[in-house]
């Protein structure tokens, strides 16, 4: 295949779309809880990124920019929302829940609304860290942020997650 | 990274699930290039909401079968890669976006979609035959008392007698824990699955059985809906075994028994994440093969009213209606009744349109009275109103 360099930014939208557009939306819609916002959020990501594409060059670095535009605007998203869906039960859209994990779903509902009741900046480094798999370099780069910053936000979350489970019972 | 570090590999578990539930429509390159300037023809640019009204014409014409061929494929929603067509001269018959075959992006090894975790529940995966229950792990199977805030038990018969914890001495801590429990409605559709909330108390983790016994035991809270199992059919016995529920009944159901089936595997696949089928046996006989939820369109109403819950009582003022929904360019319509006249109405976007579900949420400011509230959503044909979901609610 021949490698990328030589893209215009059709092809590059393309490309990243297929390998990318789907963790993307997930990834926003676990910052947002909303999947029609989350997919409003990755495709301005991709327009940006297409905008941009002259000075990108780069699939790596365009990956890295999308993840940065969709934490930005997911948090812009969020803190424009009106409506805070606070009481809403896990899997409100009726999403079918058939998955690998062990955690029953009351465990689980208890996590994902630790999650959200965290500070932003806590729940975006838990997200990009335990979802999207990515390096404490990378999360700092995103969220433009020191690496200790990363450091010390993942702890911060994960104590209060922490607490929340310790109430569950085992 | 850490992975030996127990919170974070359960954080990881926690966050692939609920991501894994995230299903993009699959539309949205179409979307991006159409912001980006890619020009495409007319036709192309308005082809989503041409589709849309085809789709609902075919609805309307030959059923929920077509309807549902097509949603099939949309909601599967992975591309397949096929010829590439990025100045289609003609619509492409389908009714995804397919994105044209493209160099591989050195940054993935794998830009071909590859099949959903939603594959396995298709009816066709994993047929073999059910493991004999007493060599699967079983659920901690203690009785479940009737949950004291029980709205209305139907069951003239007092609770089951417990049956004993095969596995344990010490008592098994007692939870409450809120479960959702389907049950069937009528729509213009025919007969649909709604959801309610309900606190049950859960015994030892047996979430499971707490909400079928909910499911069988108790009547719906809203007078619209009913279960679909014979009054009194008892759970005689669950177990678990990987990612199936084997659930052994006392009574088939007398009718409708797809649906009633469908209302036991959402209401079983709700509350345990990790469970995708279920295999129904009655009294120990095995009955059809391991059943998962069938596609949303199909089994559930095409509009449900969740907020206010029926009966509630709510201070003046503003009041919170939401609701999820599966209806054309996601607009849900709400109206509120006094007296059978329409007092307040509205209408809102939910956060997916058709075929996707999404929520929807809206206020209206009510003064105190008894109303009826409900959301329904106006046939694309000839705008008549379809699929309401009502509430009776008092505001002091």
């Amino acid at each position: 295949m021949e490698p990328s360099a030589s893209w215009d930014a059709d092809e590059a939208v393309t490309a990243l779309y297929a390998a990318h557009y789907r963790s993307l939306v997930r990834m926003a819609a676990l910052l947002l809880r909303d999947t029609g916002a989350a997919e409003e959020v990755v495709q301005d990501a991709f327009i940006a990124m297409h905008g941009g594409w002259r000075r990108l060059r780069d699939p790596d670095r365009a990956l890295a920019y999308l993840r940065q535009a969709v934490v930005n605007r997911a948090r812009s998203a969020l803190r424009h929302r009106s409506v805070v869906e606070r009481h809403a039960p896990a899997g409100s859209a009726d999403a079918p829940s058939a998955e690998d994990g062990a955690l029953g779903a009351l465990e689980r509902q208890e996590v994902m609304a630790a999650l959200r009741r965290l500070p932003t900046r806590q729940r975006e480094v838990l997200v990009l860290r335990y979802y999207s798999d990515l390096s404490e370099a990378d999360i700092a780069a995103v969220l433009k942020i020191s690496r200790g910053a990363v450091k010390s936000h993942a702890s911060r979350g994960m104590t209060a997650l922490r607490a929340t489970l310790e109430q569950l019972p085992s | 990274m850490n992975h030996d570090d127990p919170l974070g590999e359960a954080l990881r578990r926690v966050l692939r699930a609920e991501g894994d539930e995230v299903q993009p429509r699959g539309d949205g390159l179409g979307r991006i290039r159409e912001r980006t300037g890619r020009r495409r023809s007319l036709f192309a640019r308005f082809r989503p909401a041409l589709l849309a009204t085809a789709t609902v014409a075919v609805l309307g014409v030959a059923g929920g079968a077509a309807y549902s061929t097509l949603l099939g494929d949309e909601q599967r929603l992975v591309p397949p890669v096929t010829t590439p067509t990025s100045e289609p001269a003609t619509p492409a018959p389908n009714a995804t976006e397919l994105p044209p075959t493209l160099p591989t992006p050195r940054a993935t090894r794998s830009p071909r979609p590859r099949p959903t975790p939603d594959a396995s529940r298709s009816p066709a995966a994993s047929r073999s035959p059910v493991g004999a229950p007493s060599n699967a792990p079983t659920l901690p199977e203690a009785a479940t008392p009737p949950p004291p805030g029980d709205p209305a038990p139907d069951d003239p018969k007092p609770p089951k007698s417990p049956s004993p914890s095969p596995t344990t001495s010490t008592p098994a801590p007692i939870t409450t824990s809120t479960v959702a429990v389907y049950y069937a409605g009528d729509t213009e559709r025919g007969l649909k699955l709604y959801r309610e909330l309900r606190a049950v108390s859960v015994t030892g983790g047996a979430v499971i059985t707490a909400a079928i016994e909910e499911m069988l035991r108790a009547t719906p809270v809203d007078p619209d809906y009913r279960g679909l199992w014979a009054p009194g059919t008892r759970v005689l016995g669950i177990s678990k075994a990987g990612d199936r529920v084997t659930v052994d009944l006392s009574a088939a159901a007398p009718a409708d028994t797809e649906l009633a089936m469908q209302q036991l595997v959402h209401t079983a696949t709700a509350v345990a994440t990790d469970v995708s089928t279920v295999q129904l046996r009655v009294n120990g006989a095995p009955v059809g093969g391991p059943t998962g939820r069938a596609p949303q369109t199909d089994v559930l109403a095409p509009v449900w009213l969740t907020t206010p819950v029926q009966g509630a009582t709510l201070p003046a003022g503003t009041v919170q209606l939401e609701g999820v929904a599966t209806v054309f360019e996601g607009t849900v319509s709400w109206q509120v009744l006094s007296d059978g006249e329409v007092v307040e109405e509205g209408f809102t976007t939910a956060s997916e349109g058709a075929p996707g579900r999404g929520t929807w949420s809206d206020t209206v400011t009510l003064e105190p009275g008894s109303y009826v509230v409900r959301a329904l959503t106006y046939s694309a044909e000839d705008g008549s109103p379809q699929f309401a979901d009502t509430k009776q609610i008092t505001v002091k």
